[in-house]
C-alpha cells in the first residue's frame, strides 16, 4: 500500500522535492565543468604546450621573426585606434539613447546591435565594395590618394564596425537605469555640462565604460572574418595576429603559428581575469548591464 | 527673494501637465505644494529650477524675468526626492560640490569652502560625518546632506521635491521639526511638495493644493481646513463625509425631504454637502431633525468614532464623539451639524 505522492507526510515531501532539485543541480554543474574542460580549458592548453613544444628558443624566434612583428604592430595600432572612436562613440549613443527622446530612437538601438548579428565577411566585403579600387567611392579616393581597402585604414574602419556595439550596450542600461537626477543635481548646483560629465556622469559609468572598453578591446584584437577580407593579407604589411596565425597554419609553419596563438590566447585570460575582478570589485555598477 | 509665477503652463507632447498658473511666493515663504499624484507637482518645480521650459508664462525671482535663464544662472537649491547625492563623493565633497565648480573668479578659497562646509555639517547636526560617504549612511542622514548641499552655493530659493518621501514615520516627524528650525534661521524662500497632508499643514506658512495642473486653493493651513475652497480641496484635506443634496428655491432637499439647512449660495441645482466628523453632533431625536440609526461604534485611542446611517435619506455619516457620551448600537438618535460646507456640482 503505497501512498501516492500527496498523500506523504508533508515535511518528508519536501525533503524528497529538494532531494531531487539536489540531484538534478549536481549533474548539471557537473555536465557544465566536463563541457568546460573539453571546449575551453583543452583548446586553451593546446595552445599553449604546442607554442612550447619545440622549447623556449623557437618560441622566441617565431615571436620576433619580422613578419610577426609587423602583426602585433598592425594589432595594437588597429586597436588603439579602433578601441578610443568606439568608446568616444558608444559613450555618444548611449547618452543619446539614455538621456533624450527623438523619432526612431528604436531604429538607432536596434541598429547598433547591426555588427554582433551580421557576419564580419559581409561587413568586410561590404567595405570593399565601398571603397575598394573599383568601388564606390574609388574615384574620390584616388583623387586624394587615399587607400583604404588593403591598408590599415581598412583594418581600423572594419574593426570600428565590428566592435561598434560593445561600450554602447554596455552604457545604455547602466545609464539608463541610473537616471538623470545625479546629473540635474550638479546642474542646479551650478556646475557647466562638461563640468557635471566630468565630476559626475564619468564616475557614476566608469566601471561600466572600462567592462565594455575591455569587451571591445579584446575583440579589436582577435578579429578575423571582416579584417581578412579588407586586409588582402599582405605579409609584413597588412596581417594582424589573428591573420598572420592563419597565414602560418597554412604554410605549415605549425610552431609559428601556435606561437601567435599563445599571445592571443594570453591576451583573452588576462582579459578574463579583469573582467572577473570588475564583476566582483563592482558588481552593483555593474549590475544593470550584466548580459555576458 | 520673491517668486513670481505668472501664467505658467506645461504641455508634454500632446498632455498638458500644468494649465497656466498665477502664484506669489513672498520672501522667506515655507510655501508647501500639495496635490495627489500626478497632479504637477514636480513639473512645477522643476520649471522654477530651469529643469524643463515651460510652455507659456513666466517667472520672476524677483523683478527678475527667469524664465529664459539657464539652470546654474537661477541658482536655486533643489532636494530631490531620492536624494540624488554623488555616490563617489564623500559627505563633505558633496556639500562643498557647488561651491567647487564654481568659475574661478567666484570661487571661495579652499580654507574659506573648508569653514562652510563645517558649518553647515553643524547645522544639519551631522558634525563628524564629513568623511562618510553616502552609502554609510542611513535615510534620514542622507536627506540632511542633500539639504546641505543645496544650501551651500545660497540658493534664491530652495526647491523640495518630497523631502521625506521615503523616509518611516518617526524620522519623518523629526526631519520636519527641525527643517522648519533650519527655515527659521536661514530664511529662505522654501516651496516643499508633498502629498502627505498632516506635513504640509503642519509645515507650510501658506499651503498651495494642486489638482489636475491647477491651482484649487493658496492659503494658510487653517484656512484650508476651516474653508476649503472647492470641492476638490474639502475632500482632499483632512476627513470629510459628502452628502449629495439638491437646492431649491433657497432650501436643501435630499432624497425630496427638506434638510432644514441653511443655503450658502444662491445657485440652485445639485450640490455636494461637506461635513467633518467632528462637526456631526448626537443629540436626542427630534421631530424635524435629521434621525440616524447607530451602526457601529469604533473605540480607539484616538477617541470614539460612530458610524450612523440617516433615516430620512439615504446616507451614512461618521461621527468622531466625546468619550462620555453612552452610546447602543441599533439606538436612533438625533444628527445636527455644526458646522457645513455646500459647493455646486458642476451639471
Ligand atoms: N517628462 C515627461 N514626459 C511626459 N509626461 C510627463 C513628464 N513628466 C511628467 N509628465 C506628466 O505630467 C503629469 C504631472 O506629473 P508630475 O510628475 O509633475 O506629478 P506629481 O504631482 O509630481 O506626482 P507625484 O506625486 O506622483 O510625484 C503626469 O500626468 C505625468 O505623467
Ligand atoms: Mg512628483
Amino acid at each position: 500500500m503505497t501512498k501516492s505522492f500527496l498523500q506523504r507526510d508533508p515535511i518528508q515531501r519536501d525533503r524528497d522535492m529538494v532531494r531531487e532539485s539536489r540531484l538534478v543541480e549536481r549533474t548539471l554543474i557537473a555536465l557544465v565543468f566536463v563541457i568546460l574542460a573539453l571546449f575551453f580549458f583543452a583548446p586553451m592548453l593546446v595552445v599553449f604546450v604546442e607554442a612550447g613544444r619545440k622549447g623556449l628558443l623557437a618560441y622566441f624566434t617565431a615571436i620576433a621573426d619580422p613578419e610577426t612583428k609587423s602583426a602585433i604592430k598592425m594589432t595594437l595600432m588597429v586597436a588603439t585606434l579602433a578601441v578610443p572612436i568606439n568608446a568616444l562613440f558608444g559613450l555618444a549613443a548611449a547618452w543619446a539613447i539614455a538621456r533624450f527622446e527623438f523619432p526612431l530612437k528604436n531604429l538607432l538601438v536596434t541598429l547598433i546591435d547591426l555588427p554582433f548579428s551580421v557576419s564580419p565577411v559581409v561587413v568586410g566585403l561590404s567595405f570593399v565594395v565601398l571603397f575598394g579600387s573599383r568601388g564606390y567611392f574609388a574615384p574620390l579616393l584616388v583623387q586624394y590618394n587615399l587607400q583604404i581597402i588593403f591598408a590599415w585604414p581598412g583594418l581600423v574602419l572594419a574593426t570600428t564596425f565590428v566592435t561598434f556595439p560593445f561600450v554602447a550596450r554596455e552604457l545604455i542600461p547602466l545609464m539608463q537605469q541610473q537616471g538623470v537626477e545625479d546629473e540635474e543635481a550638479a546642474l542646479t548646483l551650478g556646475a557647466c555640462p562638461l563640468k557635471m560629465f566630468l565630476t559626475v556622469t564619468l564616475p557614476n559609468i566608469k566601471w561600466g565604460l572600462i567592462y565594455g572598453i575591455l569587451l571591445c578591446n579584446a575583440r579589436a584584437m582577435g578579429e578575423f572574418g571582416a579584417v581578412a577580407v579588407v586586409s588582402g593579407r599582405i605579409r609584413g604589411m597588412t596581417t594582424t595576429l589573428p591573420l598572420q596565425v592563419e597565414v602560418l597554419y597554412g604554410g605549415f609553419d605549425l610552431s609559428g603559428a601556435f606561437a601567435i596563438a599563445s599571445i592571443l590566447a594570453g591576451l583573452a585570460l588576462v582579459t578574463l581575469i579583469i573582467k572577473t575582478v570588475l564583476e566582483w570589485r563592482h558588481a552593483a555598477d555593474l549590475a544593470a548591464s550584466q548580459r555576458h | 527673494m520673491d517668486i513670481t509665477l505668472s501664467g505658467l503652463k506645461k504641455t508634454f507632447g500632446q498632455s498638458p501637465a500644468i494649465h497656466g498658473i498665477d502664484l506669489k511666493i513672498v520672501s522667506g515663504e515655507l510655501l508647501g505644494l500639495l496635490g495627489p499624484s500626478g497632479s504637477g507637482k514636480t513639473t512645477l518645480l522643476r520649471m522654477i529650477a530651469g529643469l524643463e521650459l515651460p510652455t507659456a508664462g513666466q517667472i520672476f525671482f524677483g523683478k527678475e524675468d527667469a524664465s529664459h535663464k539657464t539652470i546654474q544662472e537661477r541658482r536655486v537649491g533643489f532636494v530631490f526626492q531620492s536624494y540624488a547625492l554623488f555616490k563617489h563623493m564623500s559627505v563633505a565633497e558633496n556639500i562643498a560640490y557647488g561651491l567647487k565648480v564654481r568659475p574661478k573668479a567666484q570661487r571661495l578659497e579652499a580654507a574659506q569652502i573648508y569653514k562652510r562646509v563645517a558649518e553647515l555639517l553643524d547645522l544639519m547636526q551631522l558634525a563628524g560625518y564629513g568623511g562618510r560617504f553616502p552609502g554609510q549612511l542611513s535615510g534620514g542622514q542622507r536627506q540632511r546632506v542633500a539639504l546641505a548641499r543645496a544650501l551651500a552655493v545660497e540658493p534664491r530659493v530652495l526647491l523640495l521635491d518630497e523631502p521625506f518621501g521615503a523616509l518611516d514615520a518617526q524620522v519623518r516627524k523629526d526631519l520636519r521639526r527641525w527643517l522648519r528650525e533650519i527655515h527659521m534661521r536661514t530664511g529662505h524662500t522654501t516651496i516643499f511638495v508633498t502629498h502627505d497632508q498632516e506635513e504640509a499643514l503642519e509645515l507650510s506658512d501658506r499651503v498651495a493644493v494642486l489638482a489636475n495642473g491647477r491651482l484649487e486653493q493658496v492659503a494658510k493651513p487653517e484656512i484650508i481646513y476651516d474653508q476649503p475652497a472647492s470641492a476638490f480641496v474639502h475632500g482632499f484635506i483632512g476627513e470629510s463625509n459628502q452628502i449629495y443634496v439638491e437646492q431649491l428655491n433657497g432650501r436643501l432637499f435630499a432624497a425630496g425631504s427638506d434638510l432644514h439647512l441653511q443655503c450658502q449660495d444662491q445657485t440652485d441645482g445639485p450640490h455636494i454637502l461637506f461635513v467633518r466628523p467632528q462637526h456631526v453632533k448626537l443629540s436626542q431625536p427630534t421631530e424635524t431633525g435629521w434621525r440616524g440609526q447607530i451602526k457601529a461604534i469604533h473605540q480607539s485611542f484616538l477617541g470614539r468614532r460612530v458610524e450612523i446611517a440617516l433615516s430620512d435619506f439615504n446616507g451614512t455619516l461618521d461621527a468622531i464623539v466625546n468619550d462620555s457620551e453612552k452610546l447602543v448600537i441599533g439606538e436612533t438618535i438625533g444628527v445636527t451639524l455644526s458646522n457645513y460646507r455646500l459647493f455646486a456640482l458642476a451639471r
